[in-house]
């Protein structure tokens, strides 16, 4: 698996995940292990603040008998929370604040804005985009506005920073680029 | 109940003529035969709240229009709420002051203003919406109350000779007890003869001329499907129907209802739930004393061979049992046999036939042979499965039925033969009739000796795959 990782300032990322192609991390990002980014299709760029747990996949493909097309870099803003077994798989944007709850599932070419709340389980594989504050929960994936700003438990990123690297070997920041 | 262990390719005729799955079926001990859901009376016990358990009696779950006072579910999805604090300092230099808001753990929908402003307290007095209409359903109701009244007095009028029993459960169906009381006591309002007796005036409704106008740019406007309540949403609470998702209000929790079951004929208690906790004082279920019948090992059917077929039976109780196979007969099978009681049985009320037995309609699709004899089965042991040593005495057993035996499961083997003429991946269906011995434990107050013992026969159903 070849891979060009790129780490910001104070970004933890653990070890054990899955890279395959170009992908880089912001700045105090925090990337559990068991995660798997592949940025087939142009590289990923993942923003500052985002907290990606166990097991999310993110996957930038192109579309089978599509290999061909123009590389295109899949932008994902700052402050977002993927939690555990959530999926992207082709979307085409993610904007800042947003919570992408177990076990969801985001398919392609949906782009997604700011403080959207994706509910646990919901399966989204229509296009037409996710507004700024909206909250898609049920098993209808029904979109409605969201009245609170999704927001992480205070103290959550402080103790993640605290016990990961105590359980976890971290890639090094030193080594920006690491080939395979 | 846990039927998802259970084959659905087995399935139990109860008394009543109606096909069921054996989780699904109850047993009467004093009528010693199965019953369904449909064979027994459901009775409401106790009405409790699903999510804080609090038991209310009849008449306080109707005062609280059947929903509890403490909990509320969210507008959005219908979870329970939970309540969320925070602190904010109303205005500098002052101490900092605790809120409480209500928040959905599933859906993150929150309390927000101006509907539902955050609470200074946990309990917090949550404001519950209120019907524009109250004022008008409350004189409704009163106005209606008030007619059947008057309807009951000019029965009684009519005929005096039968009060006091038929109408007795529609003075309770609408709360009229407590108005009969006040007659008896002798307030004026009521009088006894019923003559005088006036109903209080209702405005019928009216139509109104001028509607208000739709204004110019409901059809143009760009619509946000963001802020549109759904169906569901809407009819969650009929009473107000908010269109903008701003306007839900949460939802006082509906109670729930613990029911107790009894037998249609001997009147007896099949379920009952215990007061205030999650168990059950009666829970007489098929389960807990039929033997549970499953497909093992079945060759494939072949149309007009013989096939051989092995059912693994066990013994649910705790009393050794046994089991004698007949074939179904579909001319006697709508049968009836009952009622029928143990010897020296007290009845409580003279036995009464279900009001309307189901026909059985049955159709065969093949030829079984059955064990001969009886088949003994050990009772349930909890602990053979720690003893090594725990042999079961097969030699009584004939080896032409008997394929294992292992505590208190059995395996015999049934001979199955379709008809030449089954079509192509269709089920092949088949009978027996199998009476296991059921060995009665209750203390009877007239005959109090040793248990008795009956043989109990249930129609057995097999629906057998068929894949060529
Ligand atoms: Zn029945
Ligand atoms: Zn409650
Ligand atoms: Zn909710
Ligand atoms: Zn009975």
């Amino acid at each position: 698996m070849s891979s060009k990782v790129k780490i910001g300032q104070g970004a933890m990322v653990c070890k054990e995940i899955k890279v395959k192609g170009q992908v880089s991390f912001g700045a105090s990002t925090i990337i559990h292990p068991g995660v798997t980014l592949i940025a087939e299709a142009g590289p990923i760029e993942i923003g500052e603040n985002n907290i990606i747990e166990e097991y999310v996949n993110i996957i930038h493909k192109f579309l089978p008998g599509h290999e061909q097309s123009e590389p295109v870099t899949l932008k994902i803003g700052s402050n977002n929370v993927f939690e555990v077994y959530s999926t992207i798989e082709g979307v085409s944007s993610i904007g800042d604040n947003n919570i992408f709850e177990s076990k969801s599932f985001v398919g392609r070419n949906l782009s997604i804005g700011n403080d959207c709340i994706i509910g646990a389980g919901c399966h989204l594989t229509s296009t037409s985009p996710i507004e700024d504050g909206t909250c898609v929960y049920g098993k209808n994936c029904t979109r409605q506005k969201a009245f609170c700003k999704p927001s992480v438990p205070g103290g959550h990123r402080e103790f993640l920073t605290k016990l990961l690297p105590s359980y976890h070997l971290l890639r090094k920041n030193k080594n920006p680029i690491e080939g395979n | 109940m846990a039927s998802y262990m259970f084959q659905k390719t087995i399935t139990s005729i109860c008394t009543c003529g109606l096909q069921k799955l054996l989780p699904d079926l109850f047993f009467c001990r004093h009528c010693i035969t199965l019953r369904c859901d449909f064979c027994v009376s459901h009775e409401i016990d106790t009405t409790y709240c699903p999510h804080c358990f609090e038991n209310l009696s009849s008449t306080e779950a109707k005062h609280k229009k059947n929903r509890c006072a403490s909990c509320l579910e969210c507008p959005r999805c219908f979870n329970t709420l939970s309540t969320r604090s925070y602190s904010r300092t109303p205005e500098p230099k002052k101490p900092p002051q605790k809120m409480y808001y209500l928040l959905c753990l599933f859906c993150n929908w929150r309390s927000h203003e101006p509907n539902i402003p955050d609470q200074p307290t946990s309990s917090g007095n949550w404001p519950v919406n209120k019907n524009p209409d109250d004022g008008r359903i409350l004189d409704l109701i009163n106005y209606y109350k008030s007619v059947t009244l008057k309807e009951v007095f000019d029965k009684q009028k009519r005929n005096t000779k039968h009060y006091g029993r038929n109408y007795m459960h529609f003075l309770e169906k609408f709360g009229l007890n407590a108005m009969m009381a006040r007659k008896k006591v002798g307030f004026p309002n009521f009088h006894t003869d019923g003559t005088g007796f006036s109903t209080s005036e209702i405005n019928p409704a009216e139509a109104i001329e001028n509607v208000p106008e739709l204004s110019a740019n409901t059809f143009e406007d760009i619509l946000d499907l963001k802020q549109i309540s759904t169906l569901e949403q809407r009819f969650a609470t009929p009473e107000l129907q908010a269109e903008n998702t701003d306007d839900l209000f949460p939802i006082r929790k509906h109670l729930r209802v613990k029911h107790s079951l009894r037998c249609r004929v001997c009147e007896h208690n099949v379920v009952k739930p215990e007061y205030n906790a999650v168990k059950f004082k009666i829970k007489h279920l098929a389960y807990y004393y039929v033997p549970e019948i499953k497909i093992i090992k079945c060759e494939p059917l072949l149309a007009g061979k013989w096939s051989s077929l092995v059912l693994k039976l066990c013994n649910p109780s705790q009393a050794s049992t046994a089991v004698r196979f007949e074939k179904l007969d579909l001319n006697a099978i709508n049968i009836i046999r009952e009622p029928r009681q143990l010897e020296g049985e007290d009845l409580i009320s003279t036995p009464k036939q279900l009001p309307e037995p189901i026909p059985i309609v049955l159709e065969l699709q093949g030829d079984i042979i059955v064990p001969e004899g009886e088949i003994k089965i050990a009772a349930r042991d909890d602990t053979a499965e720690y003893d090594d040593t725990n042999e079961v005495n097969t030699d009584n057993d004939d080896p032409k039925y008997v394929y294992w035996r292992k505590g208190n499961k059995v395996a015999l083997k049934f001979e199955v033969k379709p008809n030449e003429n089954i079509k192509k991946n269709e089920n092949v269906q088949l009978g027996f009739v199998m009476h296991f011995m059921y060995s009665d434990t209750m203390l009877h107050v007239i005959n109090p000796k040793q248990p008795q013992t009956v043989l109990v026969p249930i129609k057995i159903v097999l629906n057998l795959p068929n894949s060529f």
